[in-house]
C-alpha cells in the first residue's frame, strides 16, 4: 500500500494506492489516526488507485470517521472505484461517508 | 477488556432466571462461532470478504480460545466464505461456550453452580458475582442504538451478534428495538462477519418454516 500526502487548494489530500486489508491496515489507520490529530480542517481521500478493500479495510475507514467526527473535522472520499464503491454501498457505509466524484471536488468540499 | 465472545455471552445471560435466554435455534451457536471469528480478525490473525476469509498470520494471540478456533481453520485446509466458516466452528459451539463461562468464571464475572431437578436431572444456573461489564456493554449498545453515532467496529460487532440471535429484543423491548430497525439493519450490514452470522440463523429458519410447511401440508 502506498500513501502518498498531497494538498488541492491547501487542503490535505492522502492518496491510497494498492491494496486496503488486514495487512496494509495497520499502516493506514496509523496514518488517518496521525492526520486526524493534525489536520485542521479535514482530510480528502483519494481512492482512484485503490484495488481492493477486505473487512479490515473497512474497520479502517470506519474507526478513521470515527475519529475525525469526534476531532470535528471532515473527512470525505473521492474519486471511489465503481467495485470499491459497490462494497461500500453493500455495507452501508456509504450513508456515512460523504463520496464525490473527484479527489478535487472531495477536497473543495473541505475548503468551502 | 472482554473478547466479543465474552461479551455476547453476557449479553444473552437472564440475570433474575440465572441461565441464558431461550433464543432461535443454533442462532447461539452461530453467534459464539461469529464472536471467535471477529475476535480472531481484531487481532490480525484472518481477513475475509464477500467471498473468503483468508488467514493472515497463524502466531499464537495468547488467548487458548481464540488459538484453538485458529487451529480449526487452519488444520481444516478448506476454502470458504465467513458464513461457511460461521457454521464449520459452530459444530464445536458446546466447547467453546464452555470456555468462554470458563473465562467469566475466572474473571470473578459469574460462577457456575450445578443443581438436581426431582433429584435426577442435572441443571446449570449461572448467577453473576460483578455485574459492571454486563452494565456496561448493554450502555454501549444503547448509546450506539439510540443515536447517529458512528459506531467503533468492536461496537459493531457486538450489534450484529445481538441482532442475529435477537436479543436486542430481550433487552431493551420489541417496542423500542422497532423504533430503531433500521438503525440496527444499517449497522448489521457494516460487518461481513455479522451478515455471516445472520444469514446463517436466517438459513436455519426458513428450513424450520419449510419443515413445519410441509409437515402440515403431509398433515391434511
Amino acid at each position: 500500500m502506498n500513501l502518498t500526502d498531497s494538498q488541492i487548494d491547501n487542503v490535505p489530500v492522502l492518496s491510497l494506492e494498492g491494496r486496503l486489508d488486514g495487512l496494509t491496515s495497520p499502516q493506514v489507520d496509523e496514518k488517518l489516526t496521525a492526520l486526524a490529530a493534525s489536520v485542521e480542517k479535514g482530510l480528502a481521500l483519494d481512492l482512484s488507485k485503490l484495488e481492493y478493500i477486505s473487512s479490515a479495510g473497512l474497520r479502517v475507514l470506519l474507526m478513521a470517521a470515527k475519529k475525525f467526527n469526534a476531532a470535528q473535522k471532515k473527512l470525505v472520499f473521492g474519486a471511489m472505484p465503481a467495485g470499491i464503491k459497490q462494497i461500500l454501498e453493500i455495507s452501508g457505509f456509504t450513508s456515512i461517508f460523504t463520496i464525490y466524484p473527484t479527489t478535487e471536488e472531495a477536497a473543495r468540499s473541505i475548503a468551502a | 477488556m472482554l473478547t466479543i465472545a465474552e461479551e455476547i455471552l453476557l449479553l444473552v445471560l437472564d440475570e433474575k432466571k440465572q441461565s441464558f435466554v431461550r433464543l432461535p435455534n443454533m442462532s447461539l451457536e452461530f453467534a459464539l462461532s461469529g464472536a471467535l471469528l471477529m475476535d480472531l480478525a481484531f487481532r490480525n490473525r484472518i481477513d475475509s470478504d464477500l467471498n473468503k476469509l483468508f488467514v493472515l498470520s497463524r502466531e499464537p494471540t495468547g488467548d487458548a480460545l481464540l488459538d484453538e478456533a485458529m487451529q480449526l481453520i487452519t488444520e481444516a485446509n478448506q476454502e470458504g466464505d465467513g458464513k461457511f466458516w460461521v457454521q464449520k466452528l459452530a459444530r464445536q459451539s458446546d466447547k467453546f461456550k464452555d470456555g468462554i463461562l470458563q473465562r467469566l468464571v475466572e474473571k470473578n464475572i459469574l460462577k457456575v453452580e450445578e443443581e438436581k431437578i426431582l433429584w435426577i436431572f442435572s441443571s446449570r444456573r449461572y448467577p453473576l458475582i460483578d455485574n459492571k461489564e454486563r452494565t456496561e456493554v448493554r450502555e454501549r449498545l444503547k448509546q450506539i442504538l439510540f443515536s447517529n453515532e458512528i459506531p467503533d467496529p468492536h461496537d459493531v460487532a457486538i450489534v450484529g451478534l445481538a441482532h442475529a440471535c435477537s436479543i436486542l429484543e430481550h433487552i431493551f423491548g420489541v417496542d423500542e428495538i422497532e423504533k430503531v430497525r433500521n438503525r440496527v439493519e444499517q449497522i448489521c450490514k457494516m460487518e461481513l462477519l455479522g451478515r455471516a452470522v445472520l444469514d446463517s440463523v436466517r438459513e436455519i429458519r426458513d428450513i424450520e418454516m419449510m419443515t413445519l410447511h410441509y409437515t402440515r401440508a403431509l398433515g391434511r
